[in-house]
């Protein structure tokens, strides 16, 4: 898979900027969000979603994967989006059992994997973020729900890190 | 602990687990005859606790090993006949098997155990008697100990032993039918062949070989213990010898003594050693049973699921033209099914595990509280699934308890009540419409209700208006009100308030049902109601605003379908909630898709919203309907709703659609919602989707259905209403399209079959239809009395009467209802043969038919011969 975190890489080689961190990234209503990818178990498309009423606005159904059922979550309400149909570019990003009973999130589209070194990587949960530039914004409501773990830098685009463990809290 | 695999652990702890469960039973067993007690328990006793003991050596847990070591040595003088076991002896025994069990279930800790008070209470009979310790016998063993075999000793550790065997290589040969190196190499198995010696008659083997006997002499080092050593597999004609140097402890002198006398020195047979291998087990008889994982069964368990769903995608894809393939999915259905029951089949276990369990908590039991109980268990064999068992032991044991504790009376108090001085407790298990029943009864003193009253009051669980309106049924079921205790003085067995309501909840979390009956100074009954197992369930699906659901076969009463005016009519309102006229009780209905678009539970302004819009809907529809109807256009109006059953309570549920009935396999809620309670799991269809499956009592919860004491009043009213005279009849009613409607009781009728009129046969006059595989007349009522002649239609039915001379059936065209009516019989107004009389029911002239003297009027030579 081709890396967009290359440029990246080279420039924080020299800086010895700790540990490679493999980020699974994806929208969600144009903004870019990653995952660390080891949490990932899979991508999953062919999205047939049963409703679970009576559910919070966040769960989005279940999923049947060659036989497992699947809790898919969408985070757009919770970030603060409009609901949109499921359309032939959205994906599930299906979780690992390590991080919580089966589940997966509902994305817009996936990116590439970004290879970036955890120094890279800012945790701003704690200090006050302006709000006033678009992924701030989303930053900031993320921050409440505790669902970003930090921000980091590419190329052209700044990726916020989600806090898998925290989705379904 | 270290150095020893843990899965030897684990199998130490089944095993020993396994032998002391069985032991139980035989103390129970040797108490009923404590004056000639069987041998063959004594000896099945001793054996479990020598085992438990021997495999305790290998792993170091010590304290297990001395408390099983002391008992081991009481038993063995029980078995030898020096000892006759007395009720204390017992107790001090059982005692040590509770200390063992709870040791066994931290094995590793259990070095930490303080094991002595118990011992001491064992070891007080051993020391009580006296028992001169053979030693003559051990000093024998010791003397012939030589320099050589000195040596092997010492290279032995503790809880090994040395045996020297001597065997003729030659007939053993013959009579085993096993090589030389065969038995080498199952003596490795079972330890290790420190020296051995071989004697050739011939000595020289360039020659030939020799003719002569081949003696081969070996000393072999293993754990089998020298009353175990059936196991090592050597003929008849073989001696085996314990070296041992000095007594391993000092008080298992006794039955180690007699257990050298016995066994050692002492030509083994073969028979029943050979093949055994080291599985002490199967030289008492053959075990045909497998230790397997659970973790793995319930892999198993689970792809066995999968393959169902694959199976059920694969009948829904395939192409029906093609024979081959049909013929190989139909095998795979077959194939699929048979493996699925099978493994389901596996996780089954016999209700007797727990069962057996009582016998020994009722006798401890009465014991302490001074009574007379005798447990009797019916149906032991009845299997249910291991995760419902093993939910089921806790509650059951406190429903034996509670029997014990508050039901039985004292041997005093049930001779002044004039029963007999023993009181009884039967535990009863059968099948019964793919559930499992499961019944405690005690001939105990029952429930005081007024009683029980008093305590709900003093609780303030109730008020005493409240419970002014209850029925008796419902004061008995206050006893699973939680916090509440009727014993006066809490005893350490039951009554400390968290009781009952315990038992009920975790008999409903298994998706069961609990009961009671009571007649005060009787006896008391609960009954359980529990699935088989909760992983594959029978179901059925429907529809609702395009999504499917499955509702659990168990709760699901019947299927009623209303058609075009009946929609409008027979829905009716009361308060703020549609309810339908079901053979005379109010339904309260819910509506599926409302349901399901309200989050919120419902109160009276959701529910009188919801009726008031349907009611109206309703009106709208019909309107259009008839409209349609009389334009000629075709337009149906239907409601389809399924009866669910919860407890005793019923309501309505109503639905688009019904698609049909399927097993699902059960996945259970993730995390996250599983506090809905409207669901209890999900599953994966046939073609892929996932379904919800609905929890049918949360529905009730959601849709705040009234439940029995609310139903009850109304249908008080309801009785009310109907003139309170006469006698009350089941009947059939039916119609033939004309003006006159008839009535056959229920107890008449064997069942009423669908008949489509293409399939009638026509012999000169008379029908016939094939039912059951019997050419059945087909009586037409015009027939046989004088009434308008019915409107044909393609599809009737035909009323099967019970007790038939011949098969017939009467024919209907429409079924009116089915229920209890009080008839006023007028037998004037309408008299013919075949007619007891008539009656007005629903507003109809009605008249009640003789379905046997119809058949005598259709065909009378039926009759004759009896005439």
């Amino acid at each position: 898979m081709m890396t967009t975190g290359i440029k990246t890489i080279e420039e924080t080689k020299n800086r010895e900027n700790g540990k490679l961190v493999q980020l699974a990234t994806f929208r969600i209503a144009g903004r870019l969000l990653g995952v660390d990818i080891l949490d990932v178990k899979e991508v999953c498309d062919n999205i047939s979603i049963t409703p679970i009423h009576h559910a919070s606005q966040k769960i989005c159904g279940y999923m049947n994967i060659r036989g497992q059922i699947l809790l898919v979550v969408d985070l757009r309400t919770e970030f603060g989006f409009d609901e949109r149909a499921v359309d032939e570019k959205s994906k599930v990003v299906v979780f690992k059992d390590t991080v919580d009973e089966p589940f997966g999130i509902l994305v817009d589209s996936v990116e590439n994997v970004a290879d970036v070194f955890d120094g890279q990587i800012t945790d701003r949960r704690d200090t006050e973020v302006d709000g006033e530039v678009d992924s701030e914004l989303l930053e900031k409501r993320m921050a409440k729900n505790d669902l970003c773990k930090g921000v980091c830098p590419l190329v052209d685009e700044l990726v916020l890190i989600l806090n898998s463990k925290a989705v379904l809290e | 602990m270290s150095g020893i695999d843990p899965s030897l652990v684990y199998e130490f702890v089944e095993e020993s687990r396994e032998h002391l469960t069985a032991v139980e039973d035989d103390f129970i067993q040797l108490e009923k005859s404590l004056d000639a007690p069987d041998p063959e328990t004594v000896n099945r006793i001793f054996r479990a606790v020598h085992t438990v003991k021997g495999s305790c050596g290998f792993f170091n847990f010590t304290a297990i090993g001395q408390l099983a070591h002391t008992m081991e040595t009481l038993l063995s003088l029980l078995r030898d006949g020096d000892l006759l076991p007395t009720s204390d002896m017992l107790d001090a025994l059982l005692a040590g098997v509770d200390l063992l069990n709870s040791m066994i279930d931290d094995v590793d800790r259990s070095n930490e155990v303080d094991v002595s008070k118990v011992e001491g209470r064992v070891a007080e009979y051993i020391s009580k008697d006296d028992i001169v310790v053979p030693l003559n016998q051990v000093g024998n063993t010791k003397s012939e100990i030589n320099d050589f075999e000195q040596e092997m000793l010492e290279r032995i550790k503790k809880g090994e032993y040395l045996y020297e065997i001597e065997l003729n290589l030659t007939n053993w040969e013959q009579e085993s039918h096993k090589s030389p190196v065969q038995l080498v190499s199952e003596l490795s198995k079972l330890g290790e062949i420190l020296d051995g010696e071989l004697t050739v008659a011939g000595g020289d083997l360039r020659d030939k070989i020799p003719e002569g006997d081949t003696l081969y002499r070996l000393y072999f080092k293993t754990v089998i213990e020298p009353d175990m050593i059936d196991a090592i597999p050597v003929s008849s004609t073989n001696t085996i010898r314990l070296i041992e140097s000095e007594p391993v402890e000092a008080d298992i002198i006794t039955s180690t003594a007699q257990v050298i006398d016995e066994s050692v020195e002492y030509n083994k047979n073969l028979e029943q050693a050979e093949g055994s291998g080291s599985d002490v087990k199967s030289a008492a008889g053959v075990n045909e049973s497998l230790r397997v994982r659970v973790d793995l069964l319930n892999e198993l368990m689970m792809l066995a699921g999968e393959l169902v769903l694959v199976r059920n995608q694969q009948l829904l894809q395939q192409d029906r033209a093609d024979s081959t393939s049909r013929a190989i999915t139909q095998r795979l259905d077959i194939v699929t099914t048979e493996l699925q029951e099978t493994i389901m089949r596996t996780r089954m276990q016999p209700i007797g595990n727990v069962f057996s369990k009582f016998t020994r908590v009722v006798r401890d039991v009465a014991k302490k509280l001074d009574k007379q109980i005798s447990i009797v268990t019916f149906g032991d064999d009845v299997e249910l699934d291991k995760n419902i068992l093993e939910t089921l032991a806790d509650p059951l044991t406190h429903i034996v308890r509670n029997s014990c504790d508050h039901g039985i009376e004292t041997t005093a108090e049930r001779k002044k009540a004039g029963k007999s001085e023993k009181g009884s407790i039967h535990l009863n298990a059968y099948h019964e419409g793919g559930q499992i029943n499961i019944q405690i009864y005690d001939d105990g003193r029952g429930i005081n209700i007024s009683r029980l009253k008093e305590k709900v009051l003093e609780k303030e669980l109730k008020t005493e208006a409240e419970l002014a309106r209850l029925s008796e049924k419902e004061l008995l079921e206050l006893i699973f009100l939680p916090g509440l205790s009727t014993v006066e003085n809490v005893s350490d067995l039951s009554g400390r308030g968290v009781g009952m309501d315990v038992v009920k909840t975790s008999i409903e979390r298994l998706g069961g049902i609990i009961d009671i009956e009571s007649a005060e100074g009787k006896g008391t009954t609960l009954n359980l109601r529990l699935p088989l197992t909760l992983a594959i369930i029978p179901s059925l699906i429907v529809k609702v605003d395009n999504e499917r659901f499955a509702i659990p076969q168990v709760n699901l009463e019947e299927l009623v379908c209303l058609y075009d005016k009946d929609v409008q009519d027979k829905i009716e309102c009361v308060g703020n909630r549609e309810v339908y006229r079901l053979r005379d009780h109010l339904l309260p209905m819910v509506r599926l898709s409302e349901l399901m678009a309200q989050p919120q539970l419902f109160d009276d302004t959701i529910k009188g919203e919801i009726t008031q819009r349907h009611q109206k809907l309703q009106e709208v529809e019909w309107c259009n309907c008839r409209e349609a109807q009389e334009n000629k256009k075709p337009y149906y109006l239907a409601l389809n709703f399924a009866v669910l059953k919860v407890g005793a309570s019923r309501f309505g549920l109503i639905i688009d659609s019904i698609l049909g009935t399927e097993e699902i396999v059960v996945k259970p809620m993730h995390r996250a919602v599983k506090d809905l309670g409207i669901y209890s799991g999900a599953t994966v269809l046939g073609d892929g989707a996932v379904a919800l499956i609905l929890d049918v009592l949360g529905l009730a919860r959601h849709a705040t259905v009234p439940f029995e004491g609310t139903r009850k009043k109304e249908e008080n009213e309801i009785d009310a209403g109907i003139a309170n005279k006469d006698e009350k009849k089941s009947l059939l009613l039916f119609g033939n399209e004309g003006e006159e409607q008839f009535a056959v009781e229920m107890g008449e009728v064997k069942r009423v079959e669908r008949l489509e009129m293409n399939r009638v046969e026509r012999i000169g006059q008379r029908e016939f239809a094939t039912i059951d595989g019997v050419s059945t007349r087909i009586i037409r009522l015009e027939e046989c009395l004088q009434i308008s002649e019915p409107v044909g239609r393609e599809e009737m039915f035909l009323i099967l009467p019970k007790n038939a001379k011949q098969p017939y059936g009467i024919l209907a065209s429409k079924l009116v209802d089915i229920g209890e009516f009080e008839v006023d019989l007028n037998t004037e107004s309408f008299c013919a043969k075949g007619v007891v009389g008539s009656t007005i029911l629903r507003e109809h002239m009605t008249l009640l038919l003789e379905p046997d003297a119809l058949a005598q009027i259709a065909e009378p030579e039926w009759y004759f011969e009896t005439v």
